[in-house]
């Protein structure tokens, strides 16, 4: 194993890890919110079997098992947080917004607006290292394929 | 970066490949032309899971996160809904389209995932650093 640096890095500046351990916090706070969430509120609704569709309820069981997983990982997982992110752009642009925008609201627009835009739009930009993805999931060479 | 046999990687870019062939033929569609009244959070979750299948192709492990993500939430729809909705015979309209796709992907997801892989690189590793001053980690 390398040894310690003699100077101790900045908690700010990655140095020489791939991101700052700000980041790492940052980054394993949400984690730990879709972990506890899902343990608190999602658990009990999912064992409260109902007769309805409850695909949703269900993929919200799936990010309480990977926010458990990316607390203690939190770059590796970090596709999922993407895919988060993603799924909530998805659905502002082509969903809520121009719902939006036509003047003829639903009774749960407005609240569906404010909980999805909140992740991408408010703490998206500044929470993802957008560094790391850029080096690790763009300019990366491809897995080997033959 | 890894052992994992060629084969194994191109089982994981066949699966990516399914979701960006499947998806792309039912939930593009459908988010493209919705009605502007639909609540849309399902179709807007396959859509991301169809953008993201894109980078699968291109890192298949790297990006296994989006099928473990995939995997857990279909298993526990079986166990919480579909399972119990089936046996029960109560189910709402949607039940036969929701059952058949997410079965596939029950059964064909922990196929091809590398499980000892999953198990050494997301369980058993080292977490990433919490302190500053650790040392590098390999």
């Amino acid at each position: 194993m390398s040894a310690t640096p003699t100077a101790s890095p900045s908690i700010w500046r990655r140095g020489q890890h791939e991101v700052s351990l700000v980041r790492l916090y940052a980054l394993r706070a949400v984690y730990l919110f879709f972990a506890v969430d899902g343990f608190l509120v999602t658990l009990p609704l999912l064992l409260d079997h109902n007769p309805d569709r409850q695909l949703f309820l269900a993929v919200k069981g799936g990010l309480w098992i990977m926010g458990i997983v990316g607390f203690l990982h939190p770059l590796k997982v970090l596709p999922v947080l993407i895919f988060e992110i993603v799924w909530k752009l998805v659905w502002l642009f082509f969903i809520g917004l121009p719902h939006w925008f036509s003047g003829v609201n639903a009774p749960r627009l407005g609240e569906d607006l404010i909980l999805v835009g909140l992740l991408p739009i408010v703490l998206g930009p500044i929470l993802i290292p957008w560094g790391y993805v850029w080096r690790n999931l763009v300019r990366a060479p491809v897995e080997r394929w033959r | 970066m890894t052992d994992l046999p060629l084969w194994r990687l191109n089982a994981l870019r066949l699966m990516y490949l399914m979701l960006v062939v499947g998806l792309g033929a039912t939930i593009v569609p459908e988010i493209v032309s919705h009605r502007l009244a639909d609540r849309g959070v399902i179709a807007g979750l396959l859509g991301a899971v169809w953008l993201l299948a894109f980078l699968g192709l291109r890192y298949p492990l790297r990006m296994l996160p989006l099928l473990l993500f995939e995997f857990a939430w279909k298993m526990l729809w079986m166990l919480a809904y579909g399972l119990p909705q089936w046996a029960a015979g109560q189910h709402p309209p949607t039940f036969s389209d929701d059952f058949f796709s997410i079965a596939l992907g029950v059964i064909l997801v922990p196929l091809v995932l590398p499980w000892p892989y999953v198990w050494h690189h997301y369980v058993r590793a080292p977490a990433e650093r919490w302190r500053r001053n650790a040392a590098t980690e390999a």
